[in-house]
C-alpha cells in the first residue's frame, strides 16, 4: 500500500526526478569519463521504468493519441460528445431529482435510526399515519425500543404583525421535537421540555430560518418579541437551522409550536385529551440494534390494548385490525413530491433507454471509423504492439468521449433538474426541492458516462484487433465487416426501443387525456375560486355569516359574474369524511360512511351540477327553517336503492336526539369531488347555516360563475372583499379550471416528457438505420455498379436494399412490441382507465415508428439504385 | 589493475548497495566505487545497473535520496539507509546465507 503511494507520489514529481536523475548521472560521467559512461538515455529510460509508471505513462500516451485523433475528425467529436451530453445530462437530471427526493437522507442526527409509525386499516383500505396525543404518551414510556419519540402535526394559522395578516404554514410539533432530531438554534433558544405543559400554556414561536429571513429580513432582534397568531398572542423564541426544513423532503413550514397550543393554531376544539380523534403523526428514534419489526409487533400489542380500553361495539371489532408498521423515515416522511418516485423511476428508465439508443449509434459510427482505421491497425500489429494494448487505446478513444459528454451532460442536468421540479410541484405552495446537482449527481454522471464509453466501445474495440493481417497489408478491403452484422442488430434494437418508448408515451398521453376529459359532474370553466375566513380576525359564527352573506351580495351584483355561492370543504381540496344515520336503514359491518360538505343556497345551480330529483338549496333553508339535506347518486343508490329519497331523514353518524332530522330535498348527478382518480364517494351536503354541530366553521370557499374569462373578474372580487372588511385574509385565489389542472401536474410530467423523449429515441434510431445503411451501400457502390452495368433495374435495386431494410424494422418492431407487452405491467398503476394493451395505442406507435425508420431506410436505398454504373466501376 | 573484474551475482546488487550505505550516505558513484573498493577490485558495479537499482530501492522505500554539498563543493545526490533498508539488508544477508551454505554444501558433497 505504502509502496503505492511513494509511486503516485514520484509519479506526480516525475519532472524533477528526471532532472535530479540526470543531474546525478552528469556527475558520475564526469568521474569515470564519458566514454565509459554507455548510453545515457537507455540508461536513464531504464532507472525511468523502475519508477513503475509504465501503466499511467501509456495511459497518458493513449489519452494524449486519442485526443489527437478526435481533434483531427471535429465533426465526429462533437456530434459524439453533444449527443452524449443529451443523454447522459438528461439522466443525470432526473436522478438528482429522485435523489433528493426518495433517497437523501434528511440533515439530522443518525437518520437512518428515525422511523414514522403508520398502520394498515383493513376497513379504510389505506395507510393512516395519526395517532391520538394520549396514545403518543402511553409510547413515550416503551424505552426498550426507542430512545425518544416526537409528534407532530400541521396547521395553517393566520399571523398578525403590526397590522397586517397572512396565513403561515404551521407545524405544531412536541417540546422535544428539535432534540430529537438532534438539531441547534440558529439564534435564540428551540423548544424545551417546560414548552409542553398543558392545553393553551405554552405561547412560543420558533421560526424557519427561511421564513426569518423572509418575512423579518432576518433581524436578530426579533427574538423575544410578541405576534398574534391567530387571535393568541405569543413570544418568538428562536430560529431554527437554515440547513434543516422539515420531516417532509421540500416542505417547508414558516414556524413551529408547541404541540399542547393546537387548539389556539385551529381555532376549534382541543384534541390534546381526546381519545378518539387520531390526528397526530409519530417519528420515533429506535435504540441501536431494535428492529423495525420487533418495534411494530410490539407496538401493535400496545395499540390493541389501547383500542381494547377506549372503543366499544362496531368500532371495537373494525379497529382491532390495525396494526403497526414501522416504516423507515431517514429520507423523510412521505410527500406529494415522494409519491411521484414512480414516475420518476419510469423516466430514469426511459431516459436510460434513449441514452442505450444514443450509444448503440455513436457504437456503429466507432465501428466504421475503426473499419476506415484497418489498415492503421493492422500496421501496428504486424510490427508486435500486443493486442491487449489496441483495445485498450481503443478503449480510451471511446471514455474520453463519454467522459466529455458526461462533463457537458452536467450542465445539462443543472438545468434539466429545475425542470423537473418545477414540473412536480406545479401549484403547490409552501414547497421548495433543492436537486442542484451535488456530489453524488457528480459520482452518478461520472459512473454513467464510463459506463456508456465501455458500453459502445467494447464492441469496435473487440472487432478491430480481429484484423486479417495479411489482407490489409497488401491493401484489399477485406471482408470483416462484410455482412455488417453487428450494425444491423444495433439498429434493430434500436427500432424496438424506440418503438417501446413510443408505445409508453401513447399510453401516458391517452392516460392524461382520459384524465382531463373526465366527466367531472360540474362544468370546472369559467369559475373563480376564493376562500376567506373572517373568524381569523376575530369575528363570531354570527357575525362571520353575515360577512359571508354581504360579500356575497356584493359580487352577485359585479357585471361579469353570473352567480356565487360557497361550500366548506370545496373540491379538491381534501375530503371530509362523516358517519351517517339514515332513516330505516340498519347500518352494515363495512360501511365505509359517506363524504360531506356544507353549502350555501345555489351551490348546484352555480357549479352545474345537474339536479336529477328534488331542487337546490335556496335562501329559505336558514337556520331557523326545516333542516335540509342533498345526496348524489352513489348516496341514494346505497342507501334508499331503488325507493325514491325525497323526504327521507339523515344525519351525522353521532347524531343526537333531533341531530338526524334533515330531510333530503334533492338528488344530485355524481361527480368528482376530492380527486381526479378516486371511486365515486356516497356525498351528502346541508346548509352552511344548519350547520349545528360542535365543531364550528373556519373559513369557506366562494366559487364564483363568470361571464366569460374568471381571471378578468379577479380584482373586482377582491375589490368586493375590501369593501365590506379589508382586514379579513383571502387565500386560494385562482380559477377552478387551474386548481384541478394542478392535480395532473404529475401525470403531465411523464406524459410530456415520455413523448419528448420517445420522439428523441425515433429520430436516433432513425438517424441510426441511415447512417449503417449508407456507409453498406458506399462499401457496395461498386458490387452494385457491376449489378446495373449487366441489365439490373432501378427497381431491382431498390426492392433489394429496402427488402433488407423491411427485415431489420421489422424484427425491431416485433421485439419492441414483445418487450413492451411484458414491461407493460410496470406502468400499468400509473395509468388511469387504459390498459398498456390498448390495441389503439400499441398499432399506432408501432405505424409511427414503421413510417419514419422505413423513411430513412428509403433515402440510402434510392441512392443506391441512382448509382451510375460507368462512374462506380472506374472509381477503384 | 592487477585482478580480473567479475559481474555481481545475480540477485545480491540490492544487498550489496544497502550494506554498502550502513556506515553512512553516499553518492551514486561512491557507492560503485567503495563496492569496488572492498571487494579488492573484483565486483564492478555497472552505471547501467546501479541507478535503476536504487531507483527500486526509491520506490521500496529502502533508500532516501538528497542533495547537499561534496568536500569540493559539487551538488551531489546522497543516498541514505530508512529502517526499512536496514530490515531489508538483514534479511537479504540470512537469505544469501543460506543459499550460499546450500551451494557449499552441494559443491563440496561431490
Amino acid at each position: 500500500m505504502r509502496e503505492v503511494w511513494r509511486k503516485l507520489k514520484f509519479f506526480l514529481q516525475r519532472r524533477r526526478l528526471e532532472r535530479d536523475l540526470a543531474e546525478e548521472m552528469r556527475y558520475h560521467a564526469e568521474m569515470t569519463g564519458q566514454a565509459r559512461f554507455g548510453n545515457m538515455t537507455l540508461l536513464k529510460e531504464k532507472s525511468r521504468s523502475e519508477w513503475g509508471f509504465g501503466w499511467l505513462d501509456t495511459c497518458a500516451q493513449d489519452l494524449r493519441f486519442a485526443a489527437r485523433l478526435l481533434r483531427k475528425s471535429p465533426v465526429f467529436a462533437a456530434v459524439a460528445i453533444v449527443s452524449l451530453a443529451l443523454g447522459i445530462g438528461a439522466n443525470s437530471a432526473i436522478f438528482s431529482v429522485i435523489y433528493a427526493v426518495v433517497l437523501r437522507s434528511l440533515p439530522v442526527q443518525h437518520p437512518e435510526q428515525l422511523a414514522l409509525l403508520a398502520y394498515d386499516d383493513p376497513g379504510e383500505g389505506r395507510i393512516i399515519r395519526s395517532f391520538p396525543y394520549p396514545f403518543y404518551k402511553e409510547l413515550r414510556s416503551h424505552t426498550d425500543l426507542f430512545s425518544s419519540l416526537l409528534c407532530q402535526a400541521g396547521a395553517t394559522p393566520s399571523l398578525f404583525v403590526n397590522g397586517t395578516a397572512e396565513r403561515v404554514t404551521s407545524e405544531m410539533v412536541s417540546a422535544n421535537y428539535f432534540d430529537v432530531l438532534g438539531l441547534h438554534p440558529y439564534l435564540g433558544r428551540l423548544f424545551l421540555r417546560s414548552d409542553e405543559t398543558s392545553a393553551g400554556a405554552n405561547p412560543v414561536v420558533v421560526l424557519s430560518y427561511g421564513f426569518w429571513q423572509r418575512r423579518f429580513g432576518g433581524d436578530p432582534k426579533i427574538i423575544g418579541a410578541t405576534v398574534d397568531l391567530n387571535t393568541t398572542p405569543m413570544t418568538i423564541i428562536g430560529v431554527s437551522p437554515p440547513e434543516f426544513d422539515s420531516l417532509q423532503p421540500g416542505y417547508q413550514p414558516d414556524i413551529r409550536v408547541p404541540i399542547t397550543m393546537q387548539s389556539q393554531m385551529e381555532l376549534g376544539p382541543s384534541y390534546l385529551e381526546s381519545r378518539h380523534d387520531w390526528w397526530l403523526n409519530i417519528v420515533a428514534r429506535l435504540q441501536p440494534g431494535v428492529s423495525f419489526q420487533r418495534t411494530a409487533s410490539a407496538l401493535t400489542v400496545t395499540m390493541q390494548a389501547y383500542i381494547e380500553q377506549n372503543y366499544t361495539g362496531r368500532k371495537l371489532r373494525l379497529f382491532r385490525a390495525r396494526h403497526i408498521d414501522v416504516l423507515p423515515a431517514g429520507t423523510g416522511l412521505e410527500t406529494n413530491a415522494k409519491k411521484a418516485a414512480k414516475q420518476l423511476y419510469v423516466l430514469m428508465a426511459v431516459v436510460a433507454l434513449v441514452l442505450l439508443s444514443g450509444c448503440l449509434n455513436i457504437a456503429n459510427l466507432l465501428l466504421a471509423r475503426t473499419a476506415a482505421r484497418q489498415r492503421e491497425i493492422a500496421v501496428r500489429l504486424a510490427l508486435g504492439v500486443a493486442r491487449r494494448r489496441l483495445i485498450r487505446q481503443l478503449l480510451t478513444e471511446s471514455l474520453l468521449l463519454s467522459v466529455a459528454g458526461a462533463a457537458l451532460g452536467l450542465v445539462v442536468a443543472f438545468f434539466g433538474s429545475r425542470v423537473l421540479v418545477s414540473f412536480l410541484l406545479a401549484g403547490q405552495h409552501g414547497v421548495a426541492l433543492d436537486a442542484k446537482p451535488d456530489a453524488h449527481v457528480l459520482a452518478f454522471t461520472l459512473l454513467v458516462g464510463l459506463v456508456t464509453g465501455i458500453l459502445f466501445g467494447i464492441a469496435p474495440a473487440l472487432w478491430s484487433v480481429r484484423v486479417e493481417l495479411s489482407c490489409n497489408l497488401k491493401g484489399e478491403e477485406s471482408a470483416v465487416f462484410g455482412g455488417l452484422t453487428w450494425p444491423k442488430a444495433f439498429v434493430s434494437f434500436q427500432v424496438a426501443l424506440s418503438l417501446l418508448l413510443l408505445i409508453g408515451a401513447g399510453l401516458f398521453l391517452k392516460s392524461l387525456d382520459k384524465l382531463r376529459t373526465l366527466d367531472l359532474g360540474f362544468d370546472k370553466h369559467n369559475v373563480l375560486v376564493v376562500s376567506a375566513d373572517p373568524t381569523l380576525t376575530g369575528y363570531s359564527q354570527d357575525r362571520a355569516r353575515a360577512f359571508y352573506q354581504e360579500v356575497r351580495e356584493r359580487i352577485t351584483h359585479l357585471p361579469g359574474v353570473l352567480s356565487v355561492s360557497l361550500s366548506g370543504i370545496g373540491l379538491f381540496t381534501g375530503s371530509w369524511g362523516s358517519g351517517i344515520t339514515v332513516e330505516g336503514y340498519q347500518s352494515k359491518e363495512n360501511d365505509l360512511g359517506p363524504d360531506r360538505d356544507i353549502a350555501a343556497p345555489g351551490y348546484f345551480t352555480t357549479m352545474r351540477v345537474p339536479i336529477l330529483r328534488g331542487r337546490d338549496f335556496s335562501p329559505r333553508d336558514h337556520a331557523h327553517s326545516p333542516h335540509v339535506a342533498i345526496v348524489n347518486e352513489a348516496f341514494a343508490r346505497y342507501y334508499f336503492g331503488k325507493s325514491n329519497p325525497i323526504g327521507k331523514h339523515i344525519g351525522p353518524g353521532d347524531a343526537r336526539p333531533g341531530q338526524a332530522d334533515f330531510a333530503i330535498v334533492g338528488v344530485v348527478k355524481d361527480g368528482k369531488y376530492a380527486s381526479l382518480r378516486e371511486e365515486t364517494p356516497c356525498f351528502w351536503y346541508i346548509p352552511y347555516e344548519q350547520f349545528n354541530e360542535t365543531r364550528e366553521i373556519h373559513g369557506l370557499r366562494f366559487y364564483i360563475r363568470t361571464v366569460d374569462d374568471p381571471e378578468k373578474e379577479a380584482g373586482a372580487v377582491r375589490q368586493a372583499f375590501r369593501a365590506v372588511d379589508p382586514k379579513v385574509p383571502l387565500f386560494n385565489f385562482q380559477t377552478l379550471a387551474r386548481q384541478i389542472d394542478a392535480s395532473l401536474a404529475t401525470d403531465r410530467m411523464v406524459a410530456t416528457l415520455s413523448t419528448f423523449f420517445s420522439f428523441l429515441a425515433t429520430l436516433v434510431s432513425a438517424i441510426g438505420l441511415y447512417g449503417v445503411l449508407t456507409y453498406a451501400i458506399t462499401r457496395r457502390t461498386r458490387e452494385i455498379g457491376i449489378r446495373m452495368a449487366l441489365g439490373a433495374q432501378y427497381s431491382t435495386v431498390m426492392s433489394s436494399v429496402m427488402s433488407e431494410v423491411v427485415v431489420l424494422v421489422f424484427a425491431g418492431i416485433g421485439l419492441g412490441l414483445a418487450c413492451a407487452l411484458v414491461l407493460g405491467r410496470f406502468i400499468q398503476s400509473l395509468l388511469f382507465e387504459v390498459k398498456t394493451s390498448d390495441p389503439e395505442t400499441l398499432l399506432g406507435a408501432a405505424a409511427f415508428a414503421l413510417i419514419v425508420t422505413l423513411l430513412a431506410g428509403y433515402l440510402p436505398a434510392r441512392r443506391a439504385a441512382s448509382v451510375d454504373p460507368t462512374c462506380a466501376l472506374r472509381c477503384e | 589493475m592487477p585482478h580480473e573484474t567479475a559481474d555481481i551475482p545475480p540477485g545480491t546488487l540490492h544487498m550489496l548497495i544497502l550494506k554498502t550505505l550502513r556506515r553512512g550516505p553516499l553518492h551514486g558513484y561512491a557507492i560503485a566505487q567503495r563496492i569496488h573498493l572492498i571487494s579488492e577490485d573484483v565486483l564492478q558495479v555497472e552505471e547501467g545497473s546501479l541507478y535503476p537499482a536504487l531507483q527500486r530501492m526509491l520506490i521500496k522505500g529502502w533508500v532516501t535520496a538528497d542533495w547537499s554539498q561534496s568536500e569540493t563543493g559539487r551538488r551531489i545526490r546522497l543516498y541514505k539507509l530508512t529502517t526499512a533498508g536496514r530490515q531489508q539488508l538483514g534479511k537479504e544477508i540470512s537469505e544469501f546465507d543460506r543459499v550460499i551454505k546450500a551451494v557449499y554444501k552441494v559443491i563440496e558433497a561431490s
